[in-house]
């Protein structure tokens, strides 16, 4: 198991995520799960660019990203997971991806939302998808960057 | 009279410190901006306002903060289709002041040069100066 964290933020790449979790963590690749930017060749370029030399970013839309981190959850190389919605955790997780805790980071508001916690917010839908991933045994947690207490979802929903 | 306006990217307050801390190194600058992301930013809120600072007429020259911040991944993407703008990234008060008061075109060259100080402008200071003590 060296899926070392599964994590939601819509920014995906960003400044928290490279300066502190990757450090933190320890991870050597970074994979994303997203259908947007999977289509979108100039928007994977620019994450790929976006993380620190040799850390490969990998970007794969939900189909081939749930085989391919199935594959690498049973590799040795410790892997940092980031998708922009719980449904998309909650979809991996249905199709057997194991992870025991889902890392909620960045929801940014949007049409839609609710504000859930410090600057997370979330649609009835993510609220869904994160109930029903805690029903599955999956822990989730809102916590922004690594130093910050993390709080659970279960413990905060309305 | 530099032939390039300058807009500076970065996190929090940095971008208007920077071009604060310019202006007191080299006095009113013309043609020198700040977008700085907020902390209730999201990447569309924080890229329209470096959009609106991107308009205007000639090259554009950005500096942003972090490779991988989020200041960084919208200037890069905000620079697709924009040949005369030109993203450099680690911005550091030393590249600043040499681009604010450089007369050059922007081109290769210059970018190359501007990359090349602002990577000089770091040095292990304190061993260069032990290897000059007695």
């Amino acid at each position: 198991m060296t899926l070392k964290l599964v994590r939601v933020d819509d920014r995906l790449i960003h400044g928290q995520v490279v300066a502190i979790w990757l450090k933190a963590l320890g991870a050597k690749r970074i994979v994303i799960v997203d259908d947007r930017t999977a289509r979108d060749d100039f928007l994977r370029e620019v994450l790929e660019l976006a993380a620190p030399p040799g850390v490969p970013v990998e970007v794969h839309d939900l189909a081939a990203g749930t085989a391919r981190v199935k594959q690498l959850a049973s590799d040795p190389e410790p892997v940092f997971v980031i998708m922009r919605s719980p449904v998309t955790a909650l979809r991996l997780r249905e199709a057997g991806v194991e992870f025991p805790l889902l890392n909620v980071g960045g929801i940014g508001a949007g049409p839609g939302r609710k504000p859930l916690y410090r600057n997370i917010s979330a649609s009835p839908e993510e609220r869904e998808a994160m109930r029903q991933l805690e029903a599955m045994g999956t822990r989730v947690e809102l916590r922004i960057v690594e130093n910050d207490r993390p709080v659970m979802f279960a413990s905060v929903k309305e | 009279m530099r032939t390039f306006r300058i807009v500076v990217a970065a996190h929090g307050e940095l971008a208007d410190a920077f071009v604060s801390a310019a202006t007191l190194i080299c006095g009113v600058l013309r043609d020198l901006r700040a977008v700085g992301l907020r902390p209730d930013d999201s990447p569309e809120s924080f890229g329209e306002r470096l959009s609106e600072a991107l308009q205007g007429d000639g090259p554009v020259l950005v500096l942003t903060d972090l490779v991988g911040g989020t200041p960084h991944n919208v200037a890069l993407m905000l620079a697709r289709g924009r040949p005369a703008a030109r993203v450099i990234s680690g911005v550091n008060l030393a590249v600043l002041v040499e681009a604010a008061t450089s007369t050059d075109a922007l081109d290769a060259a210059t970018v190359e040069r501007l990359v090349a100080l602002g990577r000089g402008a770091l040095s292990d200071a304190s061993s260069l100066t032990a290897s000059r003590s007695p």
